[in-house]
């Protein structure tokens, strides 16, 4: 199976280098989208502030990006 | 029949001989540490610490990923850990992994299993383990000829009951920060205890994705409560090994107080570090 990397751009550069492994690229989207999902809640519920632009940057195993998830892709807000 | 009933019997005797041998001869090497382990709780006579020597049990090693036992197993034996890191977990409906607790050195992981019918979670190794199974009827008939290695096994379970209570206050109402420093201070005083490291320093065994079934986080959550420790100056952490610079500090973030640990006293760690 093959390994990706979440690389996460937030306040801080928080680099994934341990990696985990999934079926296929779209199993990996999933993942991306459930982590920025869940950042997004801590960051409510922590401090009650989001930024939007924060996102996850998917690498393969040879290090190159192949998605990239931003938090405001993974919410719906209403106003 | 008539001519083979007796045959196999000597066969029998013949095995029991050779299996009692390869009991006794490795039994000094692995069950000693057992004996230092229950004893430190509750004071054993020499009968006692003979009757936990002559335990019968054979040796097996684990690969990571490989189980000792699953949910719903029916249960025949307890696992003894001599070496690496195995977890107990339970996986929810949908698909989700809850990490329970992780053993060591010197745990019976299992201990349990002596008494209930069915293994009601999964037993899995983390890393390459070496472990002593041991026939659950032993230990049970251990337990009533031996009033004092029954009480040091309840201790044992009682324990393990204390640590599961902090891991759901853990799990249930403290934040990512905190939950991430707990397990952090936990793993250094266990492995301090167990005498595979320092407090001050040491080998994780796990993943950041198993940290995160432990803690009840999402991998990459694990990752950046990490760095944000790091940052603030209280771990150095290089992939796989911490290094705890601020022990106090980490300690106040953790809210961590040892005592749920219950080590006997003198024991390493037993301080808090």
């Amino acid at each position: 199976m093959p390994r990706y990397y979440f690389h996460l751009h937030n306040s801080i550069e928080c680099r994934d280098e341990e990696g985990t492994q999934f079926d296929d690229q779209a199993a990996a989207k999933e993942q991306a989208v459930r982590e920025a999902r869940a950042l997004i809640a801590d960051d409510v519920l922590s401090r009650g502030e989001v930024n939007l632009s924060h996102s996850i940057r998917v690498a393969d195993e040879s290090g190159e990006i192949v998605m990239v998830v931003t938090f405001a892709d993974v919410v719906n807000i209403a106003h | 029949m008539l001519v083979l009933v007796p045959l196999l019997f000597a066969r029998d005797l013949v095995l029991a001989g050779t299996l009692r041998t390869h009991r006794v001869n490795q039994t000094r090497v692995s069950l000693a540490p057992f004996v230092e382990r229950l004893s430190s709780r509750v004071e054993f006579s020499h009968a006692e610490e003979d009757a936990i020597l002559a335990l019968p049990y054979t040796l097996r090693t684990l690969e990571a990923g490989e189980h000792f036992i699953r949910d719903g197993d029916k249960p025949l034996h307890c696992c003894l850990m001599l070496d690496g890191f195995t977890v107990r977990d339970k996986v929810v409906a949908g698909g989700s992994r809850q990490i329970l607790a992780v053993h060591m050195r010197g745990d019976m992981v299992d201990l349990q299993n002596v008494l209930l019918e069915r293994s009601d979670h999964n037993v899995q190794a983390l890393t390459r383990c070496e472990i002593a199974v041991i026939p659950r009827t032993a230990l049970e008939e251990l337990s009533f000829a031996h009033a004092p290695v029954g009480k040091a096994l309840w201790y044992e379970t009682l324990v393990d009951g204390s640590v599961f209570r902090e891991w759901i206050a853990n799990v249930g109402q403290r934040d990512a920060r905190t939950r991430i420093a707990h397990i952090l201070c936990e793993f250094a005083i266990r492995l301090e205890a167990a005498g595979l490291a320092k407090t001050s320093s040491y080998e994780l065994p796990m993943t950041q994705d198993q940290l995160a079934d432990a803690v009840g986080l999402t991998p990459v959550h694990v990752n950046r409560t990490l760095m944000a420790l790091g940052r603030e100056g209280l771990i150095e952490r290089r992939r796989r090994s911490v290094r705890i610079d601020d022990w106090k500090e980490l300690a106040r973030v953790a809210d961590f107080d040892p005592s749920y640990l219950h080590l006997p006293t003198g024991s390493p760690g037993a301080k808090g570090a």
